[in-house]
């Protein structure tokens, strides 16, 4: 982490957050890894196809005086870079997914690299209810889930984040903290 | 007619080394941004979880080298695999 204080851009005030008075954080984690097989699964099989395309153009291609084999190569090629920056541009993204449980609040933080950065918090004193769920055999066996909060009030008052690896335990931590700051 | 194949052969190997170093420089360029990006936000995350002090904060930010390592490995491998393409015998 010390390394990350020498770079210039450090000095940039952080996401919109203010410490509140006595807040401590509880627990820090990330979404489940199981979000990246999707991707992972469309990234290995593009870039199969792409590097036995460029492959394919045999060795050597500079030499040959036909064109198929260097048009062969250039699709190759770039498809496997294209196809890399998109893989990495979406791992990286959701590598950025993070929750904060601290004793005040529930925060969820979002970034999709250039497009958008966003930082969801609930005050655990506007938690109604908390609700677990691990739906499905991929979600029992890995052991993930949905986290769902009800704030009260209208339908629309349910938050759900997704892919919370145990959930239950995360729930009993927020119902634990709900119970000891008496705000349940 | 030798030297009419000749100017093809340099032509045609010309315009391959043309778009091929724009399509290298294209991605090194993209490379640079993302992992620009991703430690810019990263920085943010350190200096969020700075103000909420807790035992387990690093937890959040664990990850960060593995995932630009594999990015520049991965980079790297498929540059070599097309360089070794186009100047093996």
């Amino acid at each position: 982490m010390n390394d990350l204080n020498t770079l210039p851009w450090h000095k940039e005030p952080p996401l919109a957050v203010s410490t509140l008075v006595g807040e401590r954080v509880v627990d820090t984690f990330n979404t489940h890894w199981v979000k990246y097989m999707p991707i992972m699964s469309v990234f290995v099989l593009i870039i199969s196809v792409a590097m036995l395309l460029t492959i394919s153009s045999g060795t050597n291609v500079l030499r040959t005086n036909q064109l198929m084999p260097k048009v062969v190569f250039l699709v190759g090629n770039t498809s496997a870079l294209l196809v890399m920056h998109w893989f990495f541009h979406r791992a990286m993204s959701q590598s950025l997914e993070g929750i904060i449980i601290t004793n005040r609040r529930f925060i969820y933080l979002e970034a999709h690299l250039w497009a958008k950065e966003e930082m969801h918090e609930i005050s655990l004193n506007q938690i109604k209810a908390v609700e677990s769920q691990k739906r499905g055999l991929t979600e029992n066996i890995f052991r993930f889930g949905h986290l769902s909060f009800d704030t009260g009030g209208s339908d629309m008052s349910t938050r759900t984040f997704f892919r919370i690896p145990h959930p239950d335990r995360k729930a009993k931590i927020i119902t634990d903290l709900l119970r000891t700051a008496n705000y349940g | 007619m030798k030297c009419a194949i000749l100017r093809q052969l340099v032509y045609s190997v010309a315009m391959l080394l043309t778009v091929y170093s724009i399509v290298q420089v294209i991605s090194l360029f993209i490379f640079s941004v993302m992992v620009y990006e991703f430690m810019h936000i990263h920085s943010k995350r350190v200096a969020l979880l700075g103000d909420l002090e807790g035992s387990n904060s690093k937890l959040l930010l664990k990850g960060r080298r593995r995932m630009v390592l594999l990015y520049s490995i991965f980079l790297i491998c498929i540059t070599s695999i097309s360089i070794s393409q186009l100047l093996l015998p």
